[in-house]
């Protein structure tokens, strides 16, 4: 079996604490947490949004698997209960594209000040069940890692699948305190 | 603006076409109203739609990973997985069968399966299925009890075929008689009927009669049933010469009238021959004129007006006429002309009727019968509705 390399390790601590800060400061929750399952299942959620970073010699997809009922959950400090409930399927997806934006960005803005120049893509969301026809990505995305993020019972399944096509560009860069400094120097805006 | 921008502009374009594309094609497969879902080998649910998830008793967004097995008895699933093995030798990659869903045998509803497998998948899903289910229970209880309705229909052929004379030929020395019966369905609205009075040894008159209900099926069957026993009771009055056919004529018609409400109308027409005089005498209650053929070739339409029975306002006319031995009375429905026209033009039917009998002259009346009968069967197999059709040929000796 293959030891994935730190800098791919890196990269996955990045996302992940990334994404729990983003989501506590959106949905203005401090008690969002992050778990690691042993398994993750072909089709986390009913829904999965998509974002995707590339650019030389590395590509980065982020995947949210999630369900509408978790999402309107996680939105209480937004809306009222009536306006909760009534929240439609499309506001809810652009929760999540909104969501990824925040985590791709962020990525992006740790690589920059590595002085690796990337691409993000635009967040699309589809039907979770999609992934599973995703035979290239499954074969060319070498590294993969997911969790979960959120409350017990209104969560976030995160997959990330990382391509390194040139690990000389990225193998020393430091991630480690990125996630900090661009909180610090970036106030988190949010749609 | 730069044209990276605009390029991401025109791409955000595209993507939301795209998007909104995804989401229309989704929900019209969520809300089919037939079972959609794809599983994988273990007959966990990966996608599935709202038919699905409302035998589930769960909301779309709870299926995934819902098993199918709930939606089956134990015996029920052994036998969908053992249907899948068949996959493999389906000459279209695809394999339909019959298993019902549900419980308990009483609850099971029926389902029509087509089962296909995905390919192009993930290397961790190494079998996935897509099946449609449609609910069948609703077509195979209109099967029963359309095969019921059928039962009931043969048995009412059956009892009808009483009510007809036991012989299609019948020969006294003063006359011949042949009739067809050819029923649009497997019980038809015509209903024929003869009978003799003797004096002695002579015969001293013969009745022929021959009625037509509108429409065909069970429900004219019944009424051809009530008018047959009418005809029973009368023939014994008949027979004692205590009851005339003017009277028998107007006792059915109040009879169908009380009886049917006017639903029901029954045309109905009765040729009375007496030998000894060679005397006929024809009563129409609406039927098609009697055709008399006389033996020299000569065709002779009689046609006298009357209401059918049942029908409001009735009234009835009669006709005397006089024969000669070799000549030859034709009986019938008007199914008979309809179906020898394409259009069913009963006038141009009727001349065509009239022609084919005249041409037949010189033949035995079995042979004009088997030659017209054939003529029908062929014109019944090219009419979408056809109507019931008899006939009845008598040849005076």
């Amino acid at each position: 079996m293959d030891v994935t390399p730190k800098y791919v390790e890196d990269l996955h601590t990045f996302l992940r604490t990334s994404s729990v800060t983003r989501l506590s400061h959106y949905t203005k929750l401090n008690t969002i947490q992050l778990v690691n399952p042993q398994e993750a299942p072909s089709i986390p959620g009913h829904w999965m949004g998509i974002i995707l970073l590339a650019g030389g010699g590395i590509r980065i997809m982020l995947k949210s698997f999630y369900l509408t009922s978790h999402i309107r959950a996680l939105t209480e400090n937004f809306y009222n209960e009536t306006e909760r409930i009534l929240l439609s399927p499309n506001r809810t997806h652009d929760f999540i594209k909104e969501f990824n934006n925040l985590v791709g960005g962020a990525l992006k803005l740790a690589l920059d000040r590595q002085n690796l120049a990337t691409g993000i893509s635009l967040p699309v969301v589809t039907r979770g069940f999609d992934d599973i026809f995703s035979v290239k990505t499954d074969e060319t995305f070498k590294y993969k890692h997911f969790w979960k993020i959120g409350l017990p019972n209104a969560y976030l399944t995160l997959v990330s699948a990382i391509q390194i096509t040139d690990p000389t560009i990225i193998k020393n860069f430091n991630l480690k305190d990125a996630e900090s400094v661009v909180q610090v120097k970036n106030e988190i805006e949010t749609l | 603006m730069s044209l990276s921008s605009i390029d991401i502009q025109a791409t955000y374009q595209i993507i939301n076409i795209f998007e909104n594309s995804k989401f229309h094609a989704d929900s019209i497969l969520d809300t089919i109203p037939h079972f959609f879902a794809v599983i994988n080998e273990d007959g966990r649910i990966l996608r599935g739609n709202e038919e699905v998830a409302k035998l589930l008793g769960v909301d779309l967004e709870g299926l995934i990973y819902k098993n199918i097995h709930e939606i089956f008895t134990e015996e029920n699933w052994n036998l969908f997985k053992s249907k899948l093995v068949y996959l493999k030798e389906a000459a279209n990659g695809k394999i339909e069968f019959q298993l019902a869903i549900g419980p308990e045998k009483t609850k099971q509803k029926s389902y029509l399966w087509n089962v296909s497998q995905l390919q192009g998948l993930k290397s961790n899903l190494s079998r996935c299925y897509s099946l449609t289910g449609k609910d069948i229970s609703e077509l195979e209880k209109m099967l029963t009890e359309l095969l019921t309705a059928q039962k009931d229909i043969e048995v009412t052929a059956e009892i009808q075929n009483l009510l007809l004379p036991k012989k299609r030929h019948f020969q006294t020395p003063q006359f011949q008689m042949l009739y067809s019966y050819q029923p649009a369905t497997k019980s038809g609205g015509d209903w024929i009927w003869h009978h003799h009075r003797e004096q002695g040894k002579k015969e001293e008159s013969a009745l022929f009669l021959l009625g037509d209900v509108t429409g065909h099926g069970i429900g004219p069957a019944m009424i051809t049933a009530i008018i047959s026993g009418g005809c029973h009771t009368f023939a014994q009055l008949y027979a004692k010469k205590k009851l005339d056919l003017i009277k028998l004529f107007s006792t059915l018609a109040d009879s169908l009238e009380t009886l049917s409400e006017n639903k029901y109308w029954m045309t109905l027409a009765a040729l009375e021959l007496f030998p000894k005089k060679r005397e006929f005498r024809w009563l129409s209650a609406g039927a098609p004129p009697l055709l008399r053929l006389e033996k020299n070739g000569h065709m002779d339409l009689i046609l006298i007006p009357g209401t059918p029975l049942g029908a409001p306002s009735p009234f009835l006319k009669e006709k005397y006429g006089k024969y000669a031995p070799g000549d030859r009375f034709f009986i019938y429905s008007d199914g008979v002309p309809e179906l020898l026209t394409p259009d069913h033009a009963l006038r141009q039917g009727s001349r065509m009727l009239r022609e084919f009998l005249e041409q037949e002259k010189n033949e035995t009346l079995e042979i004009t019968m088997q030659k017209l009968e054939k003529l029908l069967d062929q014109a019944r197999k090219s009419t979408p509705n056809p109507d019931d059709a008899s006939i009845i040929m008598i040849e005076a000796t």
